[in-house]
């Protein structure tokens, strides 16, 4: 089984997986990390390493960050030369809703990171997009 | 086939947590689940499907259900929807 691991700025992280926990209920296999400002980036890691050796399953861990080339996207990257990893930039609540639903479906890690990269992105909208697509 | 208008009485309509627990009762049968208002057509058994439609409180939902269970799975979507998503409101 594949796992999930949300690593943010601030504390995004862990508020976002609450959120979707609130919305569709708490899945296991699923972590959060939220790096403060403050905190020192080389405790974040070997926190984040013992978070990545118990969410993986023996398929790898999902990871979404927030942002690409800030510090946790970065701490990941370090990490990935060490750990079966796959890490998608961008982390949003629908992208997150699709990957925790979809989590037991896949086997490969490769494949899911892309599935769920591509979620994130179409469930972006312009909404009056969609109301004027409604009215036709 | 099976095709079932059900009217939405509760006060956030068809919002995420409702949604995703239509989505996760839908889940739970074989038969394939088609939701559509207003030209847009969604996926019962997607969460983020489903809120596409958009369906604030007194919406009309048009159900269209089909496969080996769709008539049990008719009555417990009916039922969901009319106990207003068990939200007590």
């Amino acid at each position: 089984m594949i796992g999930i691991l949300i690593v943010t700025h601030g504390s995004l992280a862990d508020e976002i997986m609450k959120t979707c926990f609130k919305i569709i209920g708490e899945r296991d296999n699923v972590g959060a990390y939220s790096i403060q400002w403050d905190d020192d980036p080389t405790v974040a890691t070997r926190r984040i390493e013992k978070l990545l050796k118990k969410l993986d399953q023996g398929d790898g861990v999902l990871v979404l960050t927030d942002m690409f080339g800030g510090t946790p996207t970065n701490i990941m990257i370090s990490l990935s030369k060490n750990f079966h990893v796959e890490i998608v930039t961008g982390v949003n609540l629908p992208m997150l809703i699709k990957a925790i639903t979809t989590m037991n479906i896949f086997n490969d890690l490769s494949e899911f990171a892309e599935k769920v990269k591509q979620q994130g992105q179409k469930n972006i909208y312009k909404v009056s997009d969609i109301l004027s697509m409604k009215r036709l | 086939m099976i095709e079932k208008k059900v009217k939405l009485g509760n006060k956030l309509g068809l919002h995420a947590r409702a949604a995703a627990k239509l989505v996760q009762l839908g889940e739970t049968f074989k038969s394939e689940i088609k939701i559509t208002k207003d030209n847009v057509e969604a996926n019962g058994k997607s969460i983020l499907s489903v809120l596409l439609l958009a369906a604030p409180v007194g919406t009309e939902l048009d159900f269209i259900i089909q496969g080996p269970d769709e008539e049990k799975a008719m009555i417990a979507i009916a039922s969901l929807i009319e106990r207003q998503f068990d939200e007590g409101e």
